[in-house]
């Protein structure tokens, strides 16, 4: 199981095509990296592991609720990414590509396990281990209520809100990555962002209200 | 909002993504509309709520043991199991637990693939593995309850990576499957067998229970693929055989098009996965013994399985 980290940064300085926007030399990095990857080279295979695997953690535990479920998927998808390197055609960023592969797994994974998951259990998932111990206790406190409950709303949505609603805001993919990903069109992008973000403020109204009930 | 100007547009014009057109109408509307002021506000506000979520960070030895899980997968994706040419098949590593019964699976197996004739191979050596699985192959209008007995440090999800290897796709559970029915009437023979007083006692929780209804060269493919990513220590024997109705087409369904349809012509090669906590097997203490088939095997006959993980302490 990982560990739930709120310090780390809001945005990921290695991000789909704006890495290749940013850093032509990590790109040729990662290129590289894929190539030796795909002809068998495990090292390489495990820097690109590295690379991703707190991004994607990070995406997968919102999608899935749960953190030991998002380490699983993630596992699965990098294998799956792994097994089927050839066929990566190098169209769409590498991480595009995993993603689309954890994501699907992800979804999978909730629909045939909907009975067993419990909102409880996300919501136990969330602000766990803090690191920064220099912020005074009452705002980590009120941080971390707040993130409880926008968990929970979170976990109330659709798959379909939740997954866009993560490609958004957790991973700032841009509208032309999250078609890619959800292989929908922009258009469909954009109307479907805009109902998941009305959903999750409703249910967010109704999660705080129901807590400031039980005060 | 004014029906000339979609809310979406609000959503779309925080993240940055409209037109110039499109930018200059969402801003003066905003100059002239509180409610849109308003609600651009809560949406920002969200946007915010969203970003503070917290962040994970895996354990140090995540990356060590995917690229294990990875390389052994891709090890296994290689075509060895289930040819269709049988003199291409080669022997397998084998549990030590079963290889006191190599000797008697060295048996006449006859194969055909999709565009060849039976062809009858005299002592052509099979993977125990695989003779214990033909061995437990069901009945025509039978479905059988298959028992995996697997090493505990074996990740549960090489049984999703074995299948998407051998082709066999997960889909969800439903009525129009089956697999529910068999699972339920796998327990309700379990408990009578052994009585519903003595069940906790004498019985283990499975660890995994998947549901799969697939030609017999998918389901052998599969069971290689996992053999290999357990090391060889996989054992495998029948638990029950039971009838197995064919799922009815749901009210409002064309029954000819319909899933149940094709489940019924053979046609659907899937999986599916069931809750394993519901599913329980008799405790065992003895390696389990793989059986020689008889008979002939047809790779491309659809047979119906519920497999159940156990996993045990790896030896």
């Amino acid at each position: 199981m990982f560990r739930i980290a709120k310090s780390a940064p809001r945005r990921w300085e290695l991000s789909g095509n704006r890495l290749r926007q940013s850093g032509a030399n990590v790109v040729q990095d990662e290129q590289h990296l894929i190539l030796a990857a795909r002809r068998g080279d495990s090292n390489a295979f495990g820097k690109i592991v590295r690379t991703y695997q707190d991004r994607l953690c990070t995406a997968l535990l919102h999608v899935c609720g749960s953190p030991d479920e998002a380490e699983d998927v993630a596992q699965e998808a990098f294998v799956q990414a792994y097994v089927k390197l050839a066929n990566f055609a190098g169209e769409s960023a590498f991480y595009t590509w995993l993603y689309r592969i954890a994501f699907n797994a992800a979804i999978s994974r909730r629909r045939r396990r909907r009975e067993e998951t419990s909102v409880e259990q996300t919501r136990e998932s969330t602000g766990q281990e803090p690191f920064d111990d220099t912020e005074p206790a009452e705002e980590r406190v009120l941080r971390e209520e707040r993130a409880a409950a926008v968990q929970r709303a979170l976990a109330l949505l659709s798959d379909e809100h939740r997954a866009i609603l993560v490609l958004r805001e957790v991973e700032d993919c841009d509208y032309d990555e999250i078609a890619q990903i959800l292989g929908i069109p922009v258009g469909t992008v954009r109307s479907r962002l805009h109902r998941a973000r009305l959903h999750l403020k409703e249910q967010l109204d109704s999660v705080l209200g129901e807590a400031e009930r039980h005060k | 909002m004014t029906r000339e100007l979609p809310d979406e547009l609000l959503s779309a014009y925080l993240d940055g993504e409209v037109t110039a057109e499109e930018r200059a109408a969402v801003e003066a509307h905003l100059a002239t509309s509180d409610a849109a002021r308003q609600l651009l506000s809560e949406l920002q506000s969200l946007r915010s709520d969203m970003g503070a979520l917290p962040r994970a960070k895996v354990a140090a030895d995540f990356s060590d043991r995917v690229v294990q899980a990875a390389v052994a997968a891709k090890a296994a994706s290689q075509p060895v199991a289930v040819p269709a040419r049988p003199a291409r098949r080669r022997w397998m590593v084998v549990a030590a637990a079963v290889a006191a019964t190599a000797a008697c699976l060295l048996v006449a197996v006859q194969f055909w693939g999709p565009d060849s004739p039976p062809v009858a191979i005299p002592g052509q050596s099979v993977d125990p593995l695989i003779a214990a699985f033909h061995s437990a192959l069901p009945e025509d209008g039978q479905a059988v309850v298959i028992r995996v007995r697997a090493p505990k440090d074996m990740p549960l999800t090489a049984l999703e990576v074995a299948s998407a290897i051998a082709g066999i796709g997960s889909q969800v559970p439903s009525a129009r499957t089956g697999g529910s029915e068999l699972g339920a009437a796998y327990r309700s023979q379990l408990e009578q067998r052994i009585g519903a007083a003595l069940l906790a006692d004498s019985t283990v929780s499975a660890a995994e229970a998947v549901f799969v209804e697939s030609p017999v060269a998918n389901l052998e493919k599969m069971l290689t693929t996992l053999q290999q990513n357990a090391k060889g220590s996989l054992e495998l024997r029948r638990e029950a055989q039971l009838a197995f109705a064919i799922p009815r087409a749901l009210p409002g369904e064309d029954a000819e098009g319909s899933d149940a349809a094709k489940l019924v012509q053979g046609a659907a090669i899937y999986l599916q996965h069931l809750p394993a906590n519901m599913f329980r097997l008799e405790k065992q203490t003895t390696p389990v013994a793989a059986a020689a088939p008889s008979g002939t095997i047809n790779p491309n006959r659809i047979v119906r399985v519920l497999i159940l993980i156990e996993q045990v302490e790896a030896q």
